[in-house]
């Protein structure tokens, strides 16, 4: 295991949730703020949650996380990009952090308003080095079956950040301005 | 004939055309029965030459392109030919983010794909 320091994969404004603490066990916190975003009707949406270590169990947020970007007016588009990034994180969570151990838990924190939405991520493994991930696109990897999943999230997300020890990541999407016609 | 649970399948001329079932190909179950259905066409039914039609897949998960890469090797093994049609654009997009459009020949509609062969 490698530890490495906060590395800010694209640079972003915005503020970073906390790192769990609020975490509920078992539970799921849901709640709607009363902080509302510029040009966004709903109050933002907030959710915390814990996520069994076993396959499929990352619908129990994506589908609400997909009702909430569409009622707060985010393009299909984002839909589609928040989703996979969401659903690989999860993914990763669950087999390469807690390698599907049923006595632990993945911690999912999700905010959603109208100009921001960022998914956190934690399991309770011993991390990894997001550096240390082979490019999956050279030439001699292209057709290995497996290793996408990261380089996924970079793209289709605003900027991606992993904690120190490399069992957490937050993901953050900003809303980009509509394109003038 | 196998019955597939997640493609239906095709013939035009020598070309197998395969749809898939699902909107989402997203959990790991629905990959798994997935491949199982996609690698059964070529190693038990001797399928060489297949399109997959993507017309109403809306996403993919990274679990899924590994099938497909896998897929396309067992293909190109057999000394098949494989491509692929009706991608919409962000399946596109991780088609191009990943590389993997030099691996796979995506083409625009199944006519185009078709006429490829």
């Amino acid at each position: 295991m490698t530890t490495a320091p906060i590395r800010f994969i694209v640079p972003g404004g915005g503020c970073v949730p906390g790192g769990g603490s609020e975490a509920r066990v078992g539970g799921v916190k849901n709640s709607n703020d009363n902080t509302r975003a510029p040009g966004s009707p709903l109050p933002a949406w907030r959710q915390d949650v814990r996520l069994p270590s076993e396959r499929g169990s990352s619908r129990r947020v994506t589908d609400e996380l997909l009702e909430q970007l569409g009622a707060h007016g985010w393009s299909p588009s984002d839909l589609f990009s928040i989703h996979l990034a969401a659903e690989e994180a999860i993914v990763n969570a669950i087999v390469h952090g807690n390698k599907l151990d049923p006595t632990k838990t993945v911690h999912v924190v999700c905010h959603v308003d109208g100009e921001v939405v960022r998914v956190e991520v934690t399991d309770e493994g011993d991390g990894f080095d997001p550096a240390q991930v082979p490019d999956c696109t050279l030439d001699d990897r292209l057709e290995v079956p497996s290793g996408r999943g990261v380089m996924l999230m970079r793209n289709f997300m605003s900027r991606i950040e992993y904690n120190a020890k490399g069992n957490s990541v937050l993901m953050e999407k900003r809303r980009e301005p509509e394109p003038q016609s | 004939m196998a019955t597939h649970r997640r493609i239906d399948v095709s013939k035009v001329g020598d070309v197998s055309v395969v749809r898939f079932v699902d909107r989402k190909i997203v959990d790991e179950a629905q990959v798994q029965e997935l491949a199982a259905d996609l690698f059964h066409l070529v190693e038990q039914d001797n399928r060489r030459t297949l399109l997959l039609n993507f017309s109403g897949v809306e996403f993919v998960s990274s679990a899924a392109l590994g099938k497909l890469i896998t897929l396309d090797r067992k293909v190109k093994a057999a000394k098949g030919r494989m491509k692929m049609s009706d991608v919409r654009p962000e399946i596109m997009e991780v088609f191009e983010i990943t590389k993997l459009n030099r691996v796979f020949d995506i083409r625009s509609g199944e006519a185009e794909a078709l006429a490829a062969f």
